[in-house]
């Protein structure tokens, strides 16, 4: 029994994780439409950025606010030099265009920094607390309050400000937006850069247990694509909670599933995916768009 | 229509039979290619980019070993010719298929004399067909899977995974002959090479296996199989996984409050690799090592080590000092040296003999009492001995003498 409650723990640790980078690929999805594959790679640019800042002898505090705010900037950057130009094109074209980000920013730290892994510098306390046998560690505990605190926000803002109302509108529809006065192109690099935050934010978190490293991003990626299409493509609360739910179903599933066992643990997050849409095609928080004929 | 076939392929087969006939005995006296008199060419295949861009450094060591012989002149070969050293490296992201492309572009069209320094087990397998076929010389394998040296043109380097399993049986035994070993293994040939060779070797003691879990390099975390390993009541844990997962496991083996006693495979082992886990979660950790140990700050007076150093500044390598995996290309380099010193023909035969018939070849790097020595057609391993360290939160320190197994690699 104890280890069914160690595992869930784990579970919704890893599940943490997951959600991190599912929250900013639904944000970036709410804002423009778009699946951003390269996300968890500009991540780790961002942190690997802030890990540099460090070194040089930076507070970490400010190197965070500082790298911070550049990822806002390279989010911005990065949409009007390569998102902007292809926006008018079709959906497999964009898809390709993002992972070249992924390809491109992933060779980018690897030039810079080499392979090895580094360091990067925690921001919560390394211990935990035994309860009954089963570990809680601080580390966890504090990236979910953060990661909810983050979606809770997020979603907030898209669903009660003219700010996020305007950010939805000109992802759901450019040209009517433009009619209604929205300046639909600002809007679109608001959310590629809210989303670099985003990202950054969760790469920062989770980069003392992942260690630093170019790739630190990429087996999650899978686990995060999952997580945003369980909890629903438009809900930031919804990405957090899939995060979880597929994080606790690997560790358990792993574990006490002896035909799954260790080997076929990737298989989970996508079974999980795959009933959740079979019964409901939006995803858990997900809300379905009524065309009118 | 089937018949043209047939009598073509029959053609072919008849073409075949007579160049082989005719080409065979003067294979033999012709020099082979990559070699001239003032040089010899040779061609590595390793990962450069790619998520396991690490094991790179292998060919940056391998350089930076080369470096210094070819700007002294040369390498003085037995045939009496003096050669300097043409490296070829090509990148293969450690994709098996492309190791293989990169292997035939080498023979094929840049013509290399052998490839050297491989990097990856089943990158290995993926090349033996073909380095039989065209006759090139595979020398010197980063794999520790070392059933892949059967075949003629092929000979390893870093020693079995099975002479690492009985060199932590050997302690486990010696030191904690009750011990419940929990095992992290990687879920490849690696991994379970070596749960077969430690579960033979401690069959029949008071030690067994009481858990054990496979890893893949594409898991984000370990903790779930670490917990689960926690849970089995083990005392012991055995980590036999890349660096990301080994550091992962040793910081989790003492935050979890589980504090086994650790042994940590040679290949996640090195201070580099460990220190993102926190240097005090590693104190104690035990590994096996063959390589010396290199601190740039106090290099101390070992000659080879100092020598290193010395190539390690003016090769500007990108690696750091204390990266085992570019140590390792340092003394593969140094090793592909001597073969060439006892070469007695410019041929490719020539090289597999030397490589096949080395008798106690001191390396630079090698730890003291560790050497190379093969003999044709028994003994196929170059390094069979381990000698045990335990690291004390700031370096490693020797735990008894080294371990040998020379001519008796443990077969699994």
């Amino acid at each position: 029994m104890v280890l069914f409650f160690q595992l869930l723990i784990d579970g919704l640790a890893s599940g943490a994780i997951y959600a991190s980078l599912a929250l900013a690929l639904v944000l970036i999805f709410r804002a423009t439409r778009i699946v951003n594959f390269g996300q968890g790679e500009m991540a780790t640019l961002s942190a690997y950025c802030a890990w540099q800042l460090c070194e040089w002898g930076v507070p970490i505090a400010l190197s965070l606010l500082i790298v911070g705010a550049a990822s806002f900037l390279l989010g911005v950057l990065v949409f009007r030099a390569v998102i902007k130009p292809v926006s008018k094109a079709s959906t497999e074209t964009v898809v390709v265009v993002t992972l070249g980000l992924f390809v491109f920013f992933q060779a980018l730290c690897l030039w810079l920094w080499g392979a090895d892994q580094r360091a990067f510098p925690a921001m919560f306390p390394g211990g935990g607390w035994d309860i009954l046998g089963v570990r809680v560690t601080a580390s966890t505990l504090g990236i979910l309050l953060v990661l909810l605190c983050l979606a809770a926000t997020m979603g907030a803002i898209f669903r009660f400000t003219r700010l996020g109302l305007a950010m939805r509108a000109s992802a759901y529809s450019s040209e009517k937006s433009l009619l209604v006065g929205i300046r639909v192109e600002r809007m679109l690099m608001l959310g590629w850069g809210f989303a670099a935050t985003t990202g950054f934010i969760a790469a920062a978190l989770v980069g003392p247990r992942l260690f630093l490293s170019p790739t630190m991003m990429m087996p999650i990626l899978l686990y995060a694509l999952a997580s945003a299409t369980l909890g629903g493509w438009d809900s930031p609360l919804g990405a957090l909670v899939g995060g979880l739910i597929v994080g606790v179903a690997e560790s358990l599933g792993a574990t006490f599933l002896p035909f799954i066992g260790a080997d076929l643990r990737v298989v989970i997050p996508i079974a999980v995916t795959l009933v959740i849409l079979l019964v409901r095609p939006v995803g858990l928080f997900g809300s379905s768009t009524v065309v009118k004929v | 229509m089937q018949l043209l076939t047939s009598s073509r392929t029959s053609l072919a087969l008849r073409a075949f039979a007579l160049a082989v006939f005719v080409a065979g005995p003067l294979h033999a006296q012709e020099p082979s290619p990559g070699i001239t008199d003032d040089a010899v060419k040779i061609g590595i295949s390793g990962p450069l980019t790619g998520p396991v861009a690490a094991l790179g450094a292998i060919a940056d060591g391998v350089r930076t070993r080369i470096d210094p012989i070819n700007a002294a002149g040369g390498i003085k070969m037995a045939d009496g010719k003096t050669r300097k050293i043409e490296l070829v490296v090509e990148d293969d992201g450690l994709d098996p298929q492309r190791t293989l492309t990169n292997v035939r572009k080498l023979a094929e069209r840049e013509e290399v004399f052998a490839v050297l320094a491989t990097a990856g087990t089943p990158n290995n397998q993926a090349i033996g067909r073909y380095i039989t076929q065209r006759s090139v010389p595979n020398l010197f394998m980063y794999s520790g899977v070392h059933e892949l040296s059967g075949p003629e043109w092929e000979i390893g380097f870093v020693p079995s995974f099975t002479t690492e399993a009985a060199t932590f049986a050997k302690y486990l035994l010696d030191n904690k002959p009750q011990a419940k070993i929990a095992l992290l293994y990687l879920n490849t040939e690696t991994g379970q090479t070596f749960q077969a060779a430690l579960e033979s070797a401690i069959s029949g003691s008071g030690a067994s296996i009481v858990a054990a879990q496979p890893v893949t390099s594409a898991d984000p975390t370990v903790e779930t199989q670490l917990s689960t390993l926690k849970a089995s009541g083990a005392d012991t844990l055995v980590v036999i996984t890349g660096p990301k997962q080994g550091a992962e496991a040793v910081r989790f083996a003492t935050e979890s409050g589980w504090k086994p006693t650790t042994l940590v495979s040679n290949i996640a082992a090195s201070i580099a690799s460990l220190k993102p886990a926190g240097l005090e979660n590693a104190k104690g950790v035990i590994t096996s090592q063959f390589l010396k140990q290199v601190n740039a700050s106090a290099p101390g007076d070992d000659a080879g080590v100092k020598r290193y150093l010395a190539d390690h500044a003016a090769a500007q390598s990108k690696f750091s000092t204390d990266d085992a995996l570019g140590q390792s290309g340092y003394a593969i380099g140094d090793a592909l040296a001597k073969v060439l010193e006892s070469m007695k023909a410019p041929s490719r035969e020539a090289m597999m003999e030397a490589a096949r018939n080395l008798d106690h070849t001191q390396l630079d790097l090698l730890l003291p009492g560790i050497t190379l020595t093969t003999k044709a057609g028994e003994d196929v391993y170059p390094i069979e001995s381990l000698q045990l360290f335990q690291f004390d939160g700031a370096a490693y320190q020797p735990l008894g003498d080294v371990i040998s197994f020379e001519g008796k690699t443990p077969k699994h």
